[in-house]
Order: structure tokens, then sequence, then C-alpha cells
């Protein structure tokens, strides 16, 4: 066992015997070592109000990552998290596409200024799972010629194919007694990427309560993770954070950019019907993805309330009838403390930047 | 119809003109298209295969019947990989569909290991327990049934013992989960990550292993992991269809050597020697 992996198993055991709720046994297989700490700006999340249109996101865009890095020039700004050497992966959430989804707005301001730092756009890739999503998205008409799109698997859950997975760097845990234990890390993260930016949207989640930075990251860069749930129960409130913390996937992941063009409040991660998508317009930047979530928890839990609809904390029967889960929101405060980043939102501070 | 009936075993196939008398008839393998598009509760796909008789019935012969023309080619592979005396009934057509593959299987050397089983199972004989068999040979639990162990075990099942109550064997599957349970996954010889669809057999004397890998899909499966327990080195390996086939990306982790297989066919051979 390397030193990381026994430093993130003892974590979640002295979790475990402080919420007196046993941990799965998680074992990790990592040959990864920590390569940075990808949290240059622990508990800072930077807002701001957006249009919908390319002008007002790269404004906005550009305005919050000079604020972030305290620069004036916006290419020293992403200079400071890219490298032109670096190859870099913009992760992208499309398990709701066509109809919610990392913006591809948002996208292609991320791969524009990447390229203005001297990353070529054949070292940029989009990423997600799953190609049939992908494909419902014209992320190739937003950002510049050769940023390459990657996905692991075809779409069809039945066919499991893991020729896109590192067979040497997985979670393997044993969650209902499902034979299939392991769940692999992509190799486009172990093998190709030096850096991640991760583009999640302001979502509600049946199983985990709400998916942003976390819940993209994870789920969205390992095999196998909807064994987590069986019947009303489901393990997303440790899988969550102990996929994201394992290495390289943990150190590689430098920015968060919260695309709060549109989301969706119930039913999620799809919007199984219209009305359950709203439009919070906002663009949230931060390194901190426990303290981004934690605010996007704040968001769907008003929104909810709003609307009539339980919290997303509510496991009661009544709540239960409206749900197939009972959810876990817990998973961010779990994610904070095995260090991932702050929770606590007493100590979170949120810059409001007007672009 | 114009009837031919194939003997096989493990070394030559043979035609005969009739079933013989008392051939235990088997499953027609495969997966089941309803419940493989479907997926039941477990998310498992429905699987027929037929180890679970073999080791039940090591001495017995064995009868396919009416098995569909493109799966003959696994059920000659099936019978082959467990060393069963079998015999396909088909007519002409089935005979040519079958030419193929029982050609690779005559071309495959024999180096007569005994099969490795984790577990020995006390074999009432009910169907109930037929069942529970089923289920560990589709998971990959390796074992051997009979009247009382021969030899020492990981695991030995009784039911109706203290640690496994009759009352359980009820539910066949949950039966099944228990014993994985109780001989843990770190025990198992044998893990397949990437597909439930394939089921392995492993002989070895201890020094030398083969891997027998059957996919009961129609199609080829792509890249899944193999889990042999004990440190183990690549020998050589042969597949039905597919000459280029070799174990990769080997790693050796917790008392295992892990390889993908990047592709399978119907049946394939993996060979390996102790490091």
């Amino acid at each position: 066992m390397h030193r990381r992996e026994f430093i993130q198993l003892s974590a979640l055991a002295a979790v475990a015997a402080e919420n007196g709720d046993p941990v799965p046994q998680y074992k990790i297989s990592s040959s990864y070592r920590s390569e940075r700490n990808p949290n240059r700006y622990p508990g800072r999340v930077l807002q701001s109000s957006i249009e919908p249109t390319a002008e007002s996101v790269e404004r906005t865009l550009d305005a919050q990552m000079k604020a972030l890095t305290k620069t004036k020039d916006v290419r020293d700004a992403w200079r400071v998290f890219i490298e032109p050497k670096d190859v870099v992966g913009i992760k992208l959430n499309c398990s709701g596409a066509p109809k919610v989804m990392s913006h591809p707005l948002v996208v292609g301001a991320i791969a524009k200024r990447l390229v203005d730092v001297g990353v070529k756009p054949g070292n940029i890739y989009l990423y997600e799972r799953f190609h049939s999503q992908v494909i419902t998205v014209p992320y190739a008409d937003y950002v510049p010629q050769g940023v390459q799109i990657h996905t692991m698997e075809g779409g069809d859950r039945r066919v499991r194919d893991l020729r896109n997975y590192d067979p040497a760097t997985f979670v393997e845990v044993d969650f209902f007694g499902e034979e299939e234990t392991r769940s692999f890390m992509s190799r486009l993260v172990t093998e190709k990427l030096t850096k991640i930016i991760d583009v999640p949207n302001m979502k509600d989640h049946g199983a985990s309560g709400v998916t942003g930075c976390l819940k993209n990251m994870a789920y969205g860069s390992f095999s196998n993770v909807a064994r987590s749930h069986e019947g009303t129960k489901t393990h997303t409130l440790t899988l969550i954070g102990t996929l994201f913390n394992t290495e390289p996937l943990r150190s590689r992941t430098v920015l968060h950019v919260m695309d709060g063009i549109k989301g969706v409040w119930q039913g999620g991660p799809f919007v199984r019907e219209d009305h359950f998508a709203f439009f919070p317009n906002k663009l949230w930047l931060g390194t901190d993805p426990v303290a981004i979530d934690r605010l996007l928890l704040d968001v769907i839990e008003e929104k909810r309330k709003q609307e009539g609809w339980p919290s997303v904390w509510d496991h009661s029967p009544e709540a239960m009838k409206k749900q197939a889960f009972m959810r876990e929101p817990g998973h961010i405060e779990f994610a904070g403390k095995i260090g991932l980043g702050v929770a606590d939102k007493s100590k979170i501070k949120i810059e409001e930047i007007s672009a | 119809m114009n009837l031919a009936i194939l003997l096989l075993c493990a070394t030559l196939p043979a035609v005969v003109d009739h079933p013989p008398a008392g051939a235990i008839k088997l499953l027609k393998p495969g997966t089941r298209a309803d419940q493989t598009m479907n997926a039941s509760s477990s998310r498992a796909p429905w699987v027929d295969s037929n180890g679970w008789h073999f080791h039940r019935n090591p001495a017995g012969t064995f009868l396919y019947e009416g098995v569909a023309v493109q799966r003959l080619p696994l059920a000659a592979a099936e019978a082959f990989a467990y060393g069963a005396k079998s015999v396909i009934q088909t007519d002409e057509v089935g005979k040519a569909a079958l030419k193929p593959m029982l050609s690779f299987l005559e071309k495959l050397d024999d180096p007569k290991l005994p099969p490795v089983a984790d577990i020995f199972v006390h074999d009432d004989g009910t169907s109930i327990l037929g069942e529970v068999m089923n289920l560990l040979s589709r998971r990959n639990l390796l074992f051997e049934a009979g009247k009382k162990p021969a030899k020492s075990y990981k695991l030995v099942v009784e039911v109706g013992s203290a640690d496994f109550p009759k009352k359980l064997a009820v539910n066949p599957s949950d039966f099944a989960r228990l014993v994985r349970k109780k001989l843990t996954d770190e025990k198992r010889s044998l893990r397949i990550y990437g597909s439930e669809i394939i089921v392995g057999y492993l002989t070895s004397d201890g020094k030398k292993a083969r891997l027998h890998l059957l996919n009961y899909a129609t199609d080829p499966i792509e890249s899944f992991r193999v889990r042999i327990l004990g440190d183990w080195k690549f020998s050589k390996a042969a597949s039905y269809n597919d000459p280029s086939v070799k174990a990769e990306e080997i790693t050796y982790y917790e008392g295992g050597t892990d390889f993908t297989v990047s592709r399978l066919t119907t049946y394939a051979v993996y060979d390996f020697v102790k490091k």
C-alpha cells in the first residue's frame, strides 16, 4: 500500500468513526502520487450573473479569472494554472444532454483561452463517459479547430468496455454483493491529461442530492459507478469523495467552472419534465469543488422549496414517494472531511464579480 | 431433417448415429436476449451455461439438443473446456457451422491439468442446490461437488450446516452470495471484471495454469480484465477466430495476477507458468 492510499483510507476510517456509520471497505489501486495541491484558493467562490451569449460568457470568465488570481491580464490569470505544454481535459457534464449540459458557450470560452496561452488545440480534450450523450451537443462548432472530443463508452450501459479505462488505477469496493467490484479510472485522465478543468451544471440528483463539481469529476471519470445505488440505498455519500480523491484525478483537476446558465431542480441529472429545468444564469469559478458544491446545495434547496418539493435531505416516507433513493447530499461534507475542500459555509467566501 | 451427432471429449470429436442412452440433457448455451436486454434487479444478464452439470456428474455423458446454429461453436467449446463427454445433435448445416470450432479445438494441446476449486459443495442432488451450483459457476466461483471432499478446500458448503442453514437455500442467488461472502473475494482463484457474460474455468497443477474463457454472448466481448490468484507469468494463448490474442497489461496486485483480454470471440485458453 502506498503512503497516500494509507492516508486516504485512514481519513475514511476517521470519518466513519466520527459519524458512527460504517464506511464501505474501499481499496484503492493507484501508482500515481499527488502532483500538486490543486486547491490553490480554498473556500473562495467567484460568482457572476451572465447571459447565454458568447460575449457575456467570455467577458465574465475573463473577469473572474483575473479576480481569482489577482492578475490584470487574462492570459496571466490562465498561466497560473496552465502551461503551453499541458494536455488539458475539459470535463463535460452531458448526463442530461441535450436538455441540460455543460453549455457549449462556456466550454468554447475556456478552450479559446487555453489556446490563447499556448496550449495546442490538439492537446485539449473535451471528455465525458458516454458518446451517445455527447453527440447530442454541437461542441465542435464552439471550440477552436483541432480540439478533441473523447468519450470512454458508447452509451449502452449494458455493453461494458474497459478499453478506455486504466486497468491498474481503480477503486474496489463491494456495496451490495455485486460481482463487478472495481471502478476503473479513465485512461485519458491517467495517461494523457496533465490538467483538468471541470465544467458541471447546477443540478439536483436523485441519489446524491445535488450533482456539481465533485460528482461530475468522480462519476464522470470512472467506470461502473451506477452500482452504488440499489433499492432506495445509495453509497454516493462516500463513493463520490473517494473516487475524486484518487490520484491522479485529484491533483490534476485545477479549476472548476460551474455553468449555471441552465439547471435542474428536480429529477436530475436528467430533465424528465421541462418544468423541472430552471435558468439561474450564473457562473461560478474557483479551485475548491467542495465550497462550490456547498453553495449549489443551497441553490437547489431554495428552488425546491419555492416549488413546494421536499428538501434533498428529506428521507421521510412522504418524501420517498417522490424519489427513488434516500439522497445523500452529505457527500459534500464528507468530501470536505477527507480534505477535498471547505464545506463549512461560514468559511466560504463568495466574491461577486461584475463583468 | 438429416441429423448428425458429434461426440465431443477433451481430445477427438467423433460422429455417431444416435444419442447415447442416459445422456444428461443440457441447456442451450448462451444469453437470453429478452433478459439480457431487460436486466434483472441484479442488473446481471441471464446466462445459460452448463458448467455445473459437468461438476455434478463428472463421469456423465451429456447431450446438446436443438442448439441454434450460431450457438453450436459455443456448445462445442463449453464441453471441451470442461473435458466433458458430450454429444451434439444437429443437422448438416449445424455440422458445417461446427467445423471451424472443432478444427480449432483439435489443434489445442492438452496440458492435462486438474481443475482449480476453492469450494467443495456437498451435493444432495436437489434441484435447488443444482441452481446454487449453476450460479456459483456463472459467477466464477470455482467449486467441485460430491458426497464428501477428497482433499482440503478453502470453503466447504453443506446445506443444513451452521454456516449454511437450509432455509437460506430457498433463494439460490442469495445462497450463492453467501458462499462468496464466506469465501471472501481475496481468496478467489479467479475474478473477471468488465463482463458478466464470460465464464472462466481454471486448471492448474501449481506450476502451470490454463484458463478457459467462454463468451456466452453472440458478439465478441471487447476489453475485460481477469485476475488469477498467485503470481503467474504469461506463457501463451489461443483464441477461436482470433490469432493475435495475448494477455495484455499484466499487473500484480495484492497477491494476484491481473491481465486484460482485449477481445474474446467465443472461446480462448490462456496458459501461465508460476513466477
